[in-house]
């Protein structure tokens, strides 16, 4: 059932079992998760069911680190983020799993095999079953083409799954509609979780509408699912019994905010011969309704060696010049690689005789790179409450993201690795674009993915919830998402985030038998 | 010339390097031996075998000669090729097989990207050797 807050006669309090808070990914995938298990939902949604610049300016944040918007990276509506979800989906490497000795505060507090069970159906949820992310003789065979074997022990490939993209709340709608045991409010800004005189535990959520009615929600459980960003804010608005913040003892909530650095122009490839440059390598290809693309990845041997952060490229072409023989005046740099690709014909060629007598009708491509690099969890950068306020008289949330050498180092690195691999192939030459490599290219941005500001850790002075999601030192409150992340690696981290979630909510069915 | 004969003797003693070659050089003549002109300002012959095209490629090498105005010598770049070249597989080299060595060297230029054996020339993240030969082809050809 969907109930619209803003129609609840004032200060109305619903009871239920178990209160999610946040109707995203991680809020919808629980609440259907839960389904059937007997447990009383509410689903607290700030949003309704389209987007509303209203409720989405309650989102403006203040930045004092890297420009980042804290509106254009999410959305405040039902099905959340998923709503601009660009559908790249792959899971994390068990490396980014490890408590690596070159990454402080990495490791998180199981590995990897821990989350395998959630995956698979993870992939149902995002439509992307069957996957094969790792499965080269797969692609090859459902292709036809061979793929090449990475020559220089740096790189290896994977393949990134595209979702349709599933937008959860249209997607998943109907479901939780018909769910008897499901109510879903909509238009509900959870103001405050509020704790009991003890804080350790949660007593109630504090709901207001932007029609100023407020209401009441109470239950046995609460879940923080409202994003990466935002469940950070919201345990440290409800600082009324905890004036840090609930969750907040050790001064662990919003720090170690990560987002992935996702760079582009910093290089250009030319590749010569088409014919050795499977499809899947620079477009996404579709095979039995499902579409993937061959992702460059570091070997996982080649990180500990020398002791980097994980990376991940993708490249498309974005210019033919087999289709486009003569030089492109408003593109200064199409006779650079026009030049490259004639002068090199010969190492970019698996033939020995140089048969090609117009070397202008086989020139070759033009490759863009899109690089999407780990961020090594940093205490520094971070989410805090600013001295600004929002329209429910809220303090809004302040982001200081940064980042660190390390971090600019092992991109470098990488892109390196790149260019090496292709010469190594045979398959094509990198231009680095970069005009300054000691600073990182501009602009930084991010690929909406907030990440690591409730971290997960067995030890409570080292982060905000335990392996199973739940708060540290209180009793029945939960979060959900990928602020949860001790560590990003490079995939995107949808699919994991959904894992992660089915796995909380195998917990709470057994919790609350 | 003492220049001239140090590079002769550099020659010599990268050609008795290679095992493959120790027959060849019970011939007398080095011309004959290795196949390449003692003239500092003649081409190896296998050099055109490697370029696709002359005029980008000597574009690309004249950058890196900016970059490396030591180079300029068609003497000293070629004798660094052959180098390489004895030193990543002596018992293919036979200097007097154009189309051999031209094949050598393009693996050798896909095993410097494995190596790590590269350079920077205008943004281009190039092979060592590749690079030489692109100088040398602004230079011969």
């Amino acid at each position: 059932m969907f109930i619209d807050a803003r129609n609840l006669p004032d200060q109305t309090v619903l009871e239920t079992d178990l209160a999610i808070i946040g109707g995203g990914v991680a809020g919808i995938t629980l609440a259907r998760a839960l389904a059937d298990s007997g447990i009383r939902i509410c689903l607290v949604e700030a949003g309704g069911l389209e987007l509303d610049p209203q409720v989405q300016a309650l989102y403006e944040g203040e930045n004092v680190g890297i420009d980042y918007s804290t509106t254009a990276t999410r959305l405040r509506y039902f099905g959340g983020s998923s709503n601009h979800w660009g559908g790249y989906t792959r899971p994390l490497d068990p490396i980014d799993f490890e408590q690596r000795d070159w990454v402080p505060h990495s490791g998180w507090p199981f590995s990897m095999e821990e989350l395998l069970p959630w995956y698979k159906p993870a992939t149902e949820l995002t439509q992307i079953a069957p996957a094969h992310f790792d499965d080269a003789p797969y692609w090859e065979q459902e292709t036809g083409a061979t793929l090449p074997r990475p020559a220089t022990g740096r790189m290896r490939f994977q393949f990134v799954h595209f979702s349709p993209p599933t937008r959860f709340g249209t997607e998943y709608r109907e479901e939780l509609e018909t769910a008897p045991d499901i109510q879903v409010l909509l238009n509900a800004n959870v103001t405050r979780i509020a704790a009991a005189e003890n804080g350790r535990t949660v007593s109630r959520l504090d709901i207001r509408t932007l029609n100023n009615l407020t209401h009441q929600v109470r239950a046995r459980r609460y879940v923080v699912a409202v994003g990466g960003l935002e469940n950070a804010r919201l345990l440290l608005l409800s600082n009324d019994v905890v004036k840090a913040g609930l969750g907040n003892h050790n001064d662990q909530v919003g720090r170690y905010f990560m987002e992935h650095p996702h760079l582009a122009g910093f290089a250009e490839i030319v590749a010569g011969d088409m014919g050795r440059l499977p499809k899947i390598m620079r477009e996404r290809v579709r095979v039995q309704g499902r579409s993937a693309k061959v992702a460059f990845n570091p070997a996982t041997d080649f990180l500990r060696e020398e002791r980097l952060l994980n990376a991940t490229f993708m490249m498309g072409v974005a210019r033919n010049y087999a289709a486009q023989p003569t030089p492109d005046q408003e593109e200064p740099r199409s006779s650079a690689h026009r030049d490259m690709l004639l002068a090199a014909r010969r190492f970019l060629s698996d033939s020995d005789v140089d048969s090609t007598t117009d070397a202008a009708d086989a020139l070759g491509v033009w490759l863009g790179i899109g690089g999407s690099c780990e961020q090594a969890p940093n205490p520094d950068s971070r989410v805090s409450l600013s001295d600004s306020r929002d329209a429910l008289d809220l303090p809004r949330l302040k982001l200081d993201w940064r980042l660190t050498e390390q971090d600019r180092v092992s991109f470098y690195t990488h892109m390196r690795s790149l260019a090496l691999e292709f010469g190594a192939l045979g398959l094509g030459r990198m231009l680095e674009t970069i005009a300054d490599k000691d600073n990182w290219p501009q602009p930084v941005a991010g690929g909406s993915h907030h990440m690591g500001t409730t971290r997960m850790s067995d030890d409570p002075t080292r982060g905000v919830v335990d392996r199973n999601c739940k708060v540290h030192d209180i009793e029945n409150l939960y979060v959900a998402g990928s602020s949860t992340f001790p560590t990003s690696g490079s995939a995107n981290p949808t699919l994991t985030l959904v894992a992660l979630t089915l796995r909380l909510a195998q917990h709470l069915k057994e919790q609350m038998r | 010339m003492s220049a001239g004969k140090a590079v002769i003797s550099r020659r010599k003693f990268l050609i008795m390097s290679a095992a493959g070659l120790l027959v060849a050089c019970s011939r007398s003549d080095d011309q004959a031996t290795t196949g390449l002109a003692e003239e500092s300002v003649a081409a190896p012959a296998w050099l055109p075998k490697l370029i696709g095209d002359q005029a980008a490629a000597a574009r690309i090498g004249n950058a890196y000669l900016d970059l490396h105005p030591g180079h300029r010598s068609i003497d000293t770049l070629t004798t660094d090729i052959e180098r390489s070249l004895v030193n990543y597989d002596a018992t293919a080299v036979d200097l007097r097989d154009a189309d051999r060595v031209a094949s050598v060297l393009q693996r050798l230029v896909r095993h410097d990207y494995t190596v790590a054996d590269v350079t920077s020339v205008d943004g281009w993240v190039l092979s060592t050797t590749e690079a030489r030969i692109y100088a040398l082809t602004a230079l011969a050809l």
